[in-house]
This record gives structure tokens, sequence and C-alpha cells, in this order.
């Protein structure tokens, strides 16, 4: 968009809910959230992103989104790998306490931010 | 030690590599679809192997994770996941083959990539309904299933099957809100989710709240019912499968509808016995409903004009079998439901395939349009009329065992009424399934040059279906031994 | 069947009642965007079922604090609903975007003149 104090504002804004994003998504185990909602709102910044500075992007939101969701799949899917006694690291309650686990969350959000970019890019097309 | 792993192998493995896919799609789309006839292969190998040695060993149980049940979540590769396992690996095998040649000319430009990618995923989601233990595992796969064959519906493209796709979504979801209604008051019941102790915790304490299971019984069937389309229900069912690509009404009528058979049989023979259900009179109202379904399949597929639509509403009808079999409460009733799912299977997409190549040539799915093609077209022609025959029910084919298989278990059971059901539907269907044949081969006054249908990749796919249809139908002992055993272990 | 059954009772009760809305939108209304809304509604209903399956009446939330003895409520059905939302979410945008496509090509969003139209 050309207007001048949306994209200034936006410029503030997108780092501070990317940032969000992430953090709710590593701090699944420890407060509500997870995997599934971290996505939901990094997918969103990605939406806020393409409609304010979106247009001439071309094929690389498309591409990224598919990077994402391959790579998201493949780490969502060691979550399988999770044994009874797969050894937790450090103590109960600190942000890498379990191990594989960190990766699997990463992998969901991943996953979900990229269907959501995937999807609104094929329809705003 | 190595097959109870097994099951989980198969579904996780086949789940990466529907997860490669969009990768390969972007990248490599030369190398689709040798990825996916690679994962599907692999799947057909650890699928004969699982079967041989469950047959040879028993039911095997693994728990993900090394948490054991009740906490866990439970794998059970006993003998129907372990045949319906390598029913869904082969068949998807071989419409992959078939759909190597035709893909690029029924899908629009660009999307065979991501098809094989919603190919994958949809055996994947139904391999893992089959062998799911929990029953909320089961659900989530049967989500998994029914979005997917949404779009399986959908990847066609193009205006008339927007609104058949979207029926079939609202319909599916439905079905899925019954079926969770149901697995939650399950839950209230029993305290568990996993099969084995709700059904010890069913045998226990359940005749002290007859409503309570009575309800999530209804809404479990009713839910199962509408998504397997049995007849008040099925009304998604002819829009989706007749506008789909012929691949995926293939996959669609062949396997999809199957699996939520599958379903039905676990809930009633591993869940609430067969001693509980009988207090119900569920097999009566499943009794009646499937006569109707066999009645008014036919009677619906006597009037269409169009191909694929009559094709759907067989199977319709095909699907009442299934629930006959079921609901006559008896082991061999569910050898007949089991050997029907498995001739269905093989006789249905082997019509759909060959249908397929039949409207690509012909240009049009209506049957006026098909005339002289046989005489065009006599491998694929005869190949669609094996299909037909078998569905009619002639001896050496394996529809004639299915129907001598429902009628002996119906005569054994006290209902009477199954052998003149089975001798009139096979007169219903050789009144659809006879004028299409004689349109393809003896109508027609202008000469249509010969070709166009010996590809390899179809010659294959329609070759190694037909095979398994003779031999199941000459040699049914071959498959009888795996169905009793697996058949046995639903009941007990 | 007194009254105090009814009061005890009370989310089942309008869980009941919001499955059976949704399903009735689903059926009787004939833009598709409410059919789609009718979908959320009966989703909504078997959720608020699920939630009043695990509470148990005097119960604390489910966190652990080192050596207290109390009555937990159930955590599983909790988890159940969450994969339960996702299943809805991706039902409600693979609806819409079904619903977008058919007007783009039917020009329009009601039943009745899609079926005309299909005609």
């Amino acid at each position: 968009m050309d207007d001048f104090i949306i994209r200034k504002t936006f410029r503030l804004v997108i780092i501070f809910l990317l940032l969000y994003g992430i953090y709710i998504i590593f701090h699944g185990h420890l407060s509500p959230g997870g995997g599934f909602a971290g996505g939901m709102i990094m997918g969103l910044g990605f939406i806020m992103y393409l409609l304010v500075f979106g247009g001439n992007l071309g094929r690389l939101p498309i591409n990224v989104a598919i990077l994402l969701v391959s790579i998201g799949g493949i780490t969502e899917a060691s979550k399988f790998l999770i044994g009874k006694n797969f050894p937790a690291t450090k103590t109960p309650g600190s942000l890498f306490s379990i191990g594989i686990g960190n990766l699997v969350n990463l992998g969901i959000g991943l996953l979900v931010a990229a269907t959501i970019l995937g999807i609104f890019y094929l329809e705003e097309k | 030690m190595v097959i109870e792993f097994l099951p989980f192998a198969l579904v996780v493995f086949t789940l990466v590599g529907a997860f490669i896919m969009p990768f390969f799609a972007r990248w490599f789309t030369r190398g689709c679809i040798p990825l996916t006839l690679g994962v599907l292969g692999l799947d057909i190998f650890m699928a004969a192997t699982l079967l041989a040695g469950v047959m040879s060993r028993g039911p095997a149980a693994y728990y993900i994770g090394g948490w054991a049940a009740p906490w866990g979540i439970e794998v059970r590769g006993d003998g129907i996941a372990a045949i319906m396992v390598l029913l869904i690996s082969f068949i998807m095998f071989c419409t992959v083959v078939y759909g190597a040649s035709s893909i690029d000319r029924e899908l629009p430009e660009g999307r065979g990539g991501w098809y094989c990618s919603l190919l994958l995923l949809i055996s994947a989601g139904m391999m893992g309904l089959v062998v799911s233990g929990d029953l909320f595992n089961m659900y989530v796969m049967i989500e998994v299933v029914s979005l997917s064959s949404v779009a399986l519906v959908l990847a066609k493209g193009g205006r008339e099957v927007l609104p058949a796709a979207l029926k079939y979504l609202l319909l599916a979801t439905i079905g899925s809100g019954f079926i969770l209604f149901g697995i939650g008051f399950i839950y209230i019941l029993t305290g568990h989710l996993n099969i084995g102790f709700a059904a010890a915790e069913l045998m226990a304490s359940g005749g002290d709240y007859p409503y309570l299971s009575w309800v999530a019984l209804t809404f479990l069937v009713i839910g199962l019912g509408v998504k397997a389309g049995l007849f008040p229900l099925h009304f998604w069912l002819p829009d989706a499968h007749s506008t789909a690509a012929s691949t995926s009404s293939a996959v669609l009528s062949g396997l999809v509808v199957k699996v939520y058979a599958v379903v039905v049989m676990r809930l009633f023979f591993q869940l609430y016995s067969s001693e509980l259900l009988l207090a119900t009179d569920i097999d009566r109202i499943l009794l009646v409903m499937s006569i109707a379904a066999i009645l008014a399949g036919s009677l619906f597929a006597l009037i269409q004009k169009d191909l694929k639509r009559l094709l759907a509403y067989s199977t319709v009808a095909q699907i009442g079998y299934i629930f006959l079999g079921i609901s006559v409460f008896s082991i061999m009733g569910l050898e007949g439901a089991i050997f029907h799912i498995i001739a269905h299977a093989l006789m249905k997409s082997m019509l759909f395939l060959a249908a397929g190549s039949l409207i690509l040539r012909a240009g049009s799915r209506q049957i006026e349009d098909l005339q002289g093609l046989g005489r065009a077209m006599p491998f694929t022609a005869g190949i669609f009329s094996l299909g037909a025959f078998s569905m009619i029910g002639l001896p050496l084919l394996a529809g004639f065992i299915s129907k001598y298989l429902l009628a002996l278990a119906g005569w054994d059971s006290g209902n009477y009424l199954v052998l003149p059901l089975m001798v009139i539907s096979g007169l219903l269907n050789a009144a659809y399934y006879l004028p299409v044949i004689r349109v393809l081969f003896w109508r027609g006054e202008e000469e249509i040059p010969p070709g166009g249908e010996l590809e390899i990749g179809r010659v294959l796919a329609l070759g190694a279906l037909a095979v398994g249809l003779l031999v199941m139908g000459v040699i049914p002992e071959a498959g009888r031994n795996f169905i009793q055993l697996a058949a046995s272990w639903l009941w007990g | 069947m007194e009254f105090s059954f009814f009061v005890a009772n009370y989310p089942y009760i309008f869980s009941m009642l919001l499955f059976s809305l949704g399903w009735l939108i689903i059926f009787t209304q004939a833009n598709l965007i409410k059919k789609v809304i009718g979908i959320n509604i009966m989703e909504s209903g078997i959720f608020l079922f699920f939630l009043a399956v695990g509470d148990i009446a005097g119960g604390n939330p489910p966190i652990y604090v080192e050596g207290v003895e109390q009555v937990y409520v159930n955590p599983l059905p909790s988890a159940l609903i969450l994969t339960g939302i996702v299943v809805s979410f991706s039902i409600t945008a693979l609806a819409l975007s079904i619903i977008i496509k058919i007007y783009q090509s039917y020009r329009t969003i009601y039943m009745p003149e899609l079926l005309r139209i299909m005609e």
C-alpha cells in the first residue's frame, strides 16, 4: 500500500508480531500455545507483510511456503521418535528442557505458518 | 520384534513421503511419479511382510513411544489391519501406474506433482486408520482421509466439481461431528480411549447405562454411515464420484468408502461385543438399511445415462452388500463382508480406470457417445466387460464368490431373505451393465480407428487388477484362510 | 426429571442445543456462507461437550504444585479439543476457498440459484 502511516507503523509492528509468534512456539510446554497457535500468529505476520509490501514479489512467497512446508513436515514427523526414556536434558521449567520436542514444536509452527501464507497467496493472486 | 513395528513404520514412512513431495513438485517435477511409485512399492513389500508375520504369529500390538496403554497410543496389527494395508497399497500402486500416462490429460497444467502428494497423504491416512487401536487416533485419521478425499474430488478443476465437492465437504463434516460426539459418549461411559480397555469396561459396567451406550452407538453408526455412503445417507456420493477425475474416482470408490466400513466392524465387534449389540436391535436396523441400499442403488443406476454416475450408484449398492455382511452378526457374515471389500475394491477401481480411458477417447461421459468404442479399443473394453461380469456375479470371478459367501452367511443365521436378495440384485446388476457392453461392442455405424489405448502404464495397471480379480475368483482358497483368521480375531 | 437435574447438567444441554442448531443451519439456510457458519456452531457445541466431560466439581486447574494434594480437573478432554479446533479450522478454510471458486464460476452463492444454473 502507498500510505505513509501504514508503512511506518508496519515496520515497528512486524518485528514484535514475529517475535511474539516465536515466543509462543518455543514456550509451548510451559504455557498455553504450542505449535499451532504460534504458527498461526507467525502466518498472520507473513500475511500482513504481503498485504502491505506485496505486489511485486513474484513467486517468492510460494517458494518460501513450499520449502517451509517440507522442512516443517519432516521435523514434525520426528515426534514419533520421542520414546519413554528419551533423556530430558535440563530441569523441568526451563526453555529447552524437552530435547527433540522443541524441534517438533518449531516444525509444527513453520508448517502452520507456511499453510496460512500459501492459502492467502493463492487466493489473492 | 520387527513385525509389530511395521504398521507404524508404514504410516510414518508414507507420511514423510507425502511431505517431501511438494519440494519435488515445485523443483523436480519429473521425479514426482517415480518417488510415489517407490514409496508405494516399499509399502506393498512391508504390507506383505506384515501379513505373513501376523498370520503365523498372531496379532501384534505396538505402543508408540514405549508408553503402555492406557496412557499411550496403541497400534494394533491384527488380521483385518494387515489385509486392508496390503489392499490399500496394492490398489494405490496400480492407480499411480495407470495415472502416470493419463494424469496430464485430465488434470489442469502443472498439477501432477501435487496430485501425487495428495495420493500419498490419503494412503497414509487410510493405513493409519485401519491399524489404529485408539479411538481418538482413529478420529484424527478419519479427518485426514475425509479432507484429502474432498481435495481429490477438487483436483480436476473446472466448474462442475465445485458444488459436488462442497456438498461432500459439508456432509462429511456433519458425519465427523457425529463420530466425535460418539467418541465423547464412549469416553464418558468408560473413561478410556483405548479400544481394548474400553471394551473391558463396557462389558463390566455397560449394562448399568443402557440408554447412554445406545445413544453412543447411534451417533457412531450415523456418522460412519454418512461417510461410508450407506443408503439414506448417501446423497453426496453420486455427484462427488462422477465429477472427479477417473483416478480419483477409482481411489474414492474403491478404498475410501470401505475404510469406514472397516471402522464400523472394529467398533461393533471389538469395542461393543455382539451380546451387547443384540440387545439393542441394531442388527435389524442395519439389515433393513442394507437391503434398501442394495435395491435402491441398483434401481437408481438403471436410469442413468452418464457412465460414471452409473458406476457411482453401483458403489452405493455394493456398500449395501458389505453392511449386509456386518449386520447378520456371524463369523461367516464377517468373512463375506471382508471378501467383498477386497473383491469390490479390485472390481470398482478396474471399472473406473477402464471407463476413464473410454471417456478420454470419446470426449464425453454419456453412454450414448461411447458407441462402437469396444471395437476400437478392444483391450480396455474387454477389461471393462470383465469387471462388469464380476459385478453381475458370473462364476469363475470374484463377485460370484462374495455373493455366495454372503448368501451362505444369511442362510446359516436364519435370515432366509438373503439368498433371493442376492439373486435379484445379480439380475439388477445385469440389467444396467449389459446395455453398456452392448453399446460398446455392437452399436455404432461409423468405424472409429483403433489406437490410443495401448500405453504401458494403462496396460500394466489394468492387467494387474484383472489378474488379481481372476485369482480371487478361480482359487478363492488362496485368500480364504487369511480372511477366516481375520474374521475370527475380529469376532472373538 | 426434576428441575435440579437440568440445573446440574446445564453444559450438556447447551452443547446438545448448539449441536442441533448448527446441524439445522447447515440444512435449511440457502446462503452458502451461512452453512459454513453452521459448521462452526456445530463444532463449538461438540467442544463444549468435551469440556463439560472433563470438569469435576470443586477441581483445581491441572498444574502440579509440589507437595499439595488436590483434586485436579481432567486435562485429557482439553487435549482432544486442541486437535478438534485445528481440524475445524482446516475444514472452514477449505470450505471458504471452495465458495470463493463457486462465486468466480457461477456468480452466485445462493443454493437455489446454483441448482437452477446447473440444470
